[in-house]
């Protein structure tokens, strides 16, 4: 078997790209990676050694395996409840024969343009318990009591949905590229109503970019630092604002490394479980 | 059945008027943008009508959405669901007809063996080559029973070869099943050979319905003329003893017409080409010869016209430029409607 001579130049042209990788990616992996085997001495001292006892600190008290498991339910559902919401508006844009069409979607992605912590004090200004929504609440007369939204899990998952929502769109509505009209009216054509569509058609046909958005979503959410932080209000513990509490309050770096570690991990299965699961899917429904 | 669709500009379909009858193969036949594929989705449930109604032995049904209609549609695209396998496609219009399983199962072998694929049941639609999707399409839109199967360009997304044996296995099929068929296509070879009747579109109306060998050997107008096959067009001035073209002096012909102008139609296989010493006929010089087996046609300058005349090939063909004669049959000429003049 020949192959194909390349030049060195070829490569050559990776150099940039490696570089920058090695020096902003790998290299500081490999540092954390490092880290979370010293030792922390109080105070801000870190002995240089080889010890598992910040991970063994993670792994049994039960504080930081509640907060791995907020981590991963906050991810979960946000993914999920983001992923509905998204859903019928990704298909109406993929769908539309409008001639705003350009335009709907630039609308639905806008809120991408304003940064996230600044729709995070958004929402803290409409789910505070004398926000917009209990205000209104009240005036309707249909509580007395303010609902508690903020400084609670559920206010951080309604912020997040809002945030990670064109995230989804978009990833969504790449993957539905490939929806084809005819497949519809042919299923419509052999007997099948709009429901029966919608589930032995439509709905198997989007899984894959149903799939993408979740993950993407997932991810998104299980590494939110800003959001959970300010709604949270300090009561909502996620990995990420833990994080950072124990590297910059606590200046346990050791600690943080560790849970550092046990977050890419989250990552690592997120992406694996989702790859399969998306080859899979994407064969499926690709009729090979 | 009747149809009227208002489009944009100018309507899609202006006033077709169809009857089907039953067990018949009809095709609408036209040049793209003519309106044959609205009227057949129309027909299907897929287009709501502006005006107009669609009887079904005696239902109107012009209200009934489509997955009520039980009519079979193939789609130009085949519109196979990749998600299934074969056997899955072919069951879907039974599993939505909610019939038993082993019903279900034994009228989907017994289609797949008519159209032989009972030994693919399993495989994956992405496996399958074009031919093979195709019958599929065509199995799954059969076994329902419909009371009518449209097929909108069932044959365009294949290549030359294969389009000509579906076309006969197609037609059998549909005779076979007695079903009522509908089908759309551009292609004129495709219509005369796959259908009882052929209703020529052009602008949204029918030009001209009729058995394939009335439309050919009568057609209505030159559009019909041109449309279907070649065609030789003299324009003249039809008078009591025949049409008067210039250069050809008076062409003897019988014409219900009345008298006016009028433009000639002559079929290049209706043109003879005589042997060079004959005092018959017209005098002309070969143009140009395309030699294709079993058949050379020439282009023949005579008279001021040029005429495309289609002979049996035996040997090489004449040099550019070699001296013949043509003649025709009186009863060959047909006269249409002044062309440009509708």
């Amino acid at each position: 078997m020949t192959r194909t001579w390349r030049p060195p130049v070829a490569w050559g042209l990776l150099v940039p790209g490696l570089a920058v990788l090695l020096f902003a990616y790998a290299a500081p992996m490999l540092w954390v990676l490092r880290m979370a085997f010293n030792r922390f001495i109080g105070g801000g001292g870190i002995e240089i050694t080889f010890t598992v006892d910040s991970f063994a600190d993670v792994f049994t008290d039960p504080y930081y395996l509640r907060v791995a498991w907020t981590t991963v339910k906050l991810g979960l559902l946000v993914s999920v409840v983001t992923v509905i919401v998204a859903y019928p508006l990704s298909l109406f844009l993929v769908r539309t024969t409008s001639r705003f069409r350009g335009l709907l979607t630039i609308l639905a992605i806008a809120p991408m343009l304003v940064s996230s912590v600044a729709r995070t004090y958004g929402w803290m200004v409409v789910l505070g318990n004398q926000g917009l929504l209990n205000s209104v609440l009240k005036g309707l007369g249909l509580t007395d009591t303010p609902v508690q939204l903020a400084n609670q899990f559920s206010g951080v998952v309604i912020a997040l949905v809002q945030i990670f929502l064109p995230y989804a769109v978009l990833a969504m509505t790449s993957g539905f590229g490939r929806l084809d009209d005819t497949l519809e009216q042919a299923a419509a054509s052999l007997g099948a109503g709009r429901i029966t569509r919608f589930l032995r058609v439509t709905l198997p046909l989007t899984l894959p970019g149903v799939l993408t958005g979740l993950l993407l979503v997932f991810v998104l959410s299980i590494s939110a630092y800003v959001t959970p932080r300010l709604i949270g209000g300090g009561r909502v513990f996620v990995l990420a604002s833990e994080i950072y509490d124990q590297a910059t309050n606590q200046l346990n770096w050791p600690l943080a490394a560790a849970l550092s570690l046990v977050l890419v991990v989250v990552f690592g299965v997120a992406v694996t479980v989702f790859g399969l699961l998306q080859r899979r899917v994407e064969r499926w429904v690709s009729g090979r | 059945m009747r149809k009227e669709y208002p489009g944009a500009q100018a309507p899609a379909v202006d006033g077709v008027d169809l009857r089907v009858r039953q067990g018949e193969m009809l095709a609408l036949l036209g040049p793209s943008g003519c309106g044959k594929t609205t009227t057949l989705r129309m027909v299907a449930g897929l287009v709501e009508p502006t005006a107009g109604t669609i009887t079904v032995a005696g239902r109107d049904v012009t209200q009934v959405p489509v997955h009520r209609r039980g009519m079979g549609m193939v789609f130009q695209s085949f519109a196979l669901l990749p998600h299934l396998s074969v056997a899955g496609n072919v069951a879907f219009g039974l599993d939505m007809r909610k019939l038993p399983a082993a019903e279900k199962k034994r009228r989907v072998a017994e289609i797949l063996d008519r159209v032989q694929l009972g030994h693919l049941a399993q495989r994956r639609i992405g496996q399958l080559s074009g031919g093979q999707q195709q019958r599929v399409a065509l199995a799954r839109a059969l076994v329902v029973d419909p009371s009518v199967l449209l097929l909108d360009e069932p044959l365009s997304a294949l290549d030359a070869k294969l389009r000509e044996s579906l076309r006969t296995e197609i037609r059998e099929m549909q005779l076979s099943s007695g079903t009522t068929a509908v089908f759309v296509t551009h292609d004129q070879d495709e219509a005369l050979s796959m259908a009882d009747r052929v209703a020529v579109m052009d602008a949204g109306r029918v030009a001209q319905i009729g058995t394939p060998q009335e439309i050919y050997e009568n057609p209505a107008d030159v559009f019909v003329a041109t449309f279907i096959g070649r065609a030789n067009l003299l324009d003249g001035v039809l008078g009591t003893s025949g049409v008067d073209v210039p250069g050809l002096g008076t062409l003897p012909v019988t014409t219900s017409r009345p008298p006016g102008p009028v433009t000639a139609l002559l079929r290049p296989q209706a043109v003879q080409l005589l042997d060079s010493p004959s005092s018959q006929g017209f005098a002309g010089n070969v143009r140009s010869a395309s030699y294709t087996g079993d058949q050379i046609t020439y282009r023949i300058d005579a008279a001021g016209h040029t005429f495309e005349v289609d002979t049996v090939a035996t040997g090489a063909p004449l040099d550019r430029g070699a001296a013949v004669r043509i003649a025709w049959e009186p009863a060959a000429v047909k006269v249409l409607p002044p062309r440009n003049a509708t």
